[in-house]
């Protein structure tokens, strides 16, 4: 396969009559825009925000952030998803840099997570460096409009897919400023050692669908470990699950453009030979965590792998797929470097990983999910700061006697890492490591 | 102005004698001998003011009561830090050094830095009591030990920032913790450049190091119908209200819920708080979460002696190991007030 992604880069944003970008300036008419994320009428009250790096602002419940980009061709965004199914990995597609589309709620749940654009959490994850079109968006069905924790997000998903496509169309006709090639076709590759990446993703744990990511379009809950093309995966064959934390969970945004596959890439040809990507899964079952690991050493023997790279996108439970992965793939002889982040607690003093195996002897570690941080006030909240109030978040609280509720008076926040979006770089991304003191 | 350094020798570098004066008890000298004039000279930020004697084998046999006289000896005097050591290979005086160490640590509320060879048992005593810095394996080394003991005691009492373990010299202390690489160093970039070096067969460094896990032993097999029961859980079912407010995860805190004349736990009553499963089924069954029904008919049939009338509860969802263990500890106290020999753990 080879993908061709021309980049667009954005150097503001405004809402104007028409949707367009010139000389770096995207204009978004709000009224197409709403009806491009809403064309059945699933979200209520739906407003429109500008968020750039630097502004005193807080984003908070986000339920998706997704990058903006469209096809040339015509095929969907994301196949099976946002239009028909069609084969994604191939061919030629804009995106548009420097920029996210961004859904927010008003009611908090499990997977939803927050950003500040300035002040201390903003120096925390790659998503504060960059400019959000943001909706804030009730659902119709009252439902979902309550402090249960676990919530679909089905429409925000949705939504925030469908305007990453409309806005996306403000460049067709365009040249773009750079392409990025991904060609695995590469020659020289093949007497290379082969490498895979396992990607760990969330695809189980609860009963009913609606909950995980979706793989062109249909949820993974009962998902077999299967084997993508990478191209498929920076070119929207899988959209986020709306269940991980929002700290170490991987955005459809970081699928689109994760720094490890680019990196495999950047090697590819020269000292590695890349074939693809695995999925691996977190079933909550021991006898399907089981099978998800041999499934994964068999297709690696299948491949006739050298090496993988095995990436941990959810704790706790999911921490033991992460190890067992990793120790049926070195007893099958493939040589294995783990990443994943790490959990040492508040006072840096717990045991890092819920499972633990010598025979892991090759990890990189993104940092520590569970960091205290105090976080000053805004000036301006797009979204609903009343949701920290509600325990609805991993990260944030209504109440605990040692830190007191979350929210304080003047607006200020006690919260833990856990509720910053895109905290642990799992895709890749972390600059983070967390050290022996 | 000068902060205040109290070191800890054994009998042989106080200058009290060898093995024949190993009993000697603890004895308290105003200003410095031997190493201690050793330390004394190099700090910049510290003034040794008093040395601690003590023999190693008094030290051995009457831990307790020696502590308890360094403590009474230590008591009014004013001091920032206890120096301890270097032991070298000398397991008896690096057990003394760790035992001396953590007890003025706790009692002082002061920090503690001593020196030791990797394998000196008294390393993995009280980690997180001390700084231990990786030290020499004989006496030939005190040139080397005793610069790396001053400079981390001057850094600690010039209130610098204390780097990870690898940065400063000392045995890691059980603590992990995240700092800031330059932005370029992305984890993408490190996993990929660890997988080459581990393709190529050159040597690599994982960035997080795994010991092998302490294990407890599974308790033996034993008559239920003889045994006085509890059921403890983390499976994060409590009252509908939630009273105590067991949180969804990454708990530091339990619940203990009277049974008394309760045959079963009824939906609606009972909620599961627990964000790490699908709560639907214990919402639905309290049962499946706390099983108090089958418990009853075991009781009634007596294959259960005593059925112990207190639930406890908590979320064992990103909850830490140090938290663990301490709730178990407080629940254990419950449970032996009413002699109970068999607990029932159940999980999420």
């Amino acid at each position: 396969m080879k993908l061709e992604i021309g980049n667009f880069y954005v150097k503001d944003i405004v809402f104007g009559d028409k949707t367009s970008y010139k000389d770096g300036i995207l204009t978004v008419n709000q009224k197409e825009a709403v009806e491009a994320l809403n064309p059945e009428g699933n979200l209520k009250n739906v407003e429109l925000y500008i968020v750039r790096p630097g502004e005193k602002t807080r984003i908070l419940p986000i339920k998706e952030i997704v990058e903006a980009r469209v096809r040339p061709d015509g095929r969907a965004l994301f196949p099976g998803q946002t239009g028909q199914m069609a084969l994604s990995g191939d061919g030629k597609i804009y995106a548009l840099k420097n920029m996210a589309v961004t859904a927010v709620g008003v009611y908090a749940g499990n997977g939803d997570g927050m950003l500040d654009m300035d002040g201390p959490a903003a120096e925390l994850t790659y998503f504060s460096e960059m400019m959000h079109l943001c909706f804030k968006a009730e659902n119709t069905d009252d439902s979902e409009n309550v402090y249960n924790p676990y919530k679909k997000n089905t429409y925000y998903r949705l939504g925030a897919q469908l305007l990453a496509e409309y806005i996306g169309k403000a460049v067709l006709g365009q040249e773009p400023q750079e392409w990025e090639i991904f060609d695995n076709t590469t020659e020289g590759a093949a007497d290379l050692p082969r490498v895979a990446m396992v990607l760990q993703i969330s695809a189980a744990f609860v009963k009913e669908p609606g909950f995980v990511c979706r793989l062109y379009g249909q949820d993974v809950i009962n998902l077999v470990p299967t084997m993508l093309n990478a191209n498929e995966l920076l070119d929207g064959a899988l959209c986020a699950d709306t269940l991980f934390f929002a700290s170490f969970k991987l955005y459809t945004y970081d699928y689109q453009n994760m720094p490890l596959i680019k990196e495999l890439y950047a090697e590819h040809g020269k000292g590695l030979n890349f074939v693809g990507v695995f999925l691996d899964v977190n079933p909550a079952v021991a006898d399907l965590k089981v099978r998800a690991s041999d499934r994964i050493a068999v297709m690696a023997q299948m491949m006739k792998l050298d090496g993988a790279v095995v990436v941990n996108t959810g704790n706790g439970h999911s921490e033991i797929d992460f190890f067992t992965t990793i120790i049926k793939l070195e007893e099958a002889g493939v040589k294995c470097v783990g990443q994943c982040m790490e959990s040492p607690g508040h006072g840096g003093g717990m045991q890092s990983k819920v499972m633990l195996d010598a025979r892991a002897d090759a990890i990189v570690s993104t940092g520590a999910d569970h960091v205290v941080l105090n976080l000053p006030a805004m000036d301006k909240v797009i979204g609903e700061i009343d949701s920290v109030n509600h325990d609805g978040y991993p990260g944030a609280w209504a109440y605990d006697p040692e830190y007191g509720p979350s929210l304080h008076e003047d607006g200020s926040l006690v919260v833990d890492s856990l509720i910053i979006a895109g905290h642990d770089g799992n895709a890749g991304w972390s600059h983070k490591v967390c050290k022996s003191y | 102005m000068m902060k205040k350094v109290i070191m800890y020798l054994n009998q042989f570098y106080g200058g009290i004698g060898g093995e024949d004066k190993a009993d000697y008890e603890p004895s308290l000298l105003e200003g410095v001998v031997g190493p201690s004039k050793a330390l004394d000279d190099m700090l910049t930020a510290g003034t040794v003011t008093y040395t601690i004697l003590c023999g190693d084998g008094y030290m051995a046999s009457h831990t307790e009561e020696a502590l308890e006289k360094i403590g009474r000896l230590l008591e009014g005097l004013e001091f920032d830090i206890l120096a301890a050591g270097p032991a070298f290979m000398s397991g008896r005086y690096g057990v003394s050094c760790a035992e001396v160490c953590n007890y003025v640590h706790k009692r002082f509320k002061i920090p503690a830095v001593t020196c030791m060879f990797e394998e000196n048992p008294g390393r993995e005593m009280y980690p997180q009591s001390m700084y231990i810095m990786a030290g020499s394996k004989s006496g030939a080394g005190m040139r080397k030990d005793m610069p790396k003991m001053a400079a981390i005691i001057d850094k600690i009492l010039k209130g610098e920032e204390i780097l990870w373990a690898e940065a400063e010299g000392y045995f890691p202390r059980g603590f992990r913790w995240q700092i800031q690489l330059p932005k370029e160093q992305t984890a993408a970039k490190r996993t990929v450049a660890m997988l080459k070096k581990k393709l190529d067969g050159e040597p690599f460094e994982t960035e997080l190091p795994i010991d092998a896990e302490e294990m407890v032993p599974i308790a033996p097999p034993r008559d239920a119908s003889k045994s006085r029961v509890a059921f403890v859980s983390t499976g994060g079912l409590v009252p509908i209200d939630n009273p105590d407010h067991i949180p969804s995860a990454a708990s530091t805190r339990f619940g203990r819920y009277d049974l008394s004349g309760k045959d079963v736990l009824k939906s609606g009553e009972w909620k599961s708080v627990h964000g790490g499963y699908d709560q639907t089924y214990a919402n639905e069954q309290p049962m499946l979460a706390m099983p108090l029904d089958a418990i009853r008919k075991l009781e009634a049939e007596g294959k259960i002696g005593y059925f112990h009338p207190w639930f406890y509860t908590t979320t064992g969802n990103q909850t830490n190991r140090v938290n663990s263990v301490r709730m178990a500890k407080e629940i254990v106290e419950y449970l032996k007030a009413d002699d109970i020999d068999t607990v029932i753990f159940g999980s999420a």
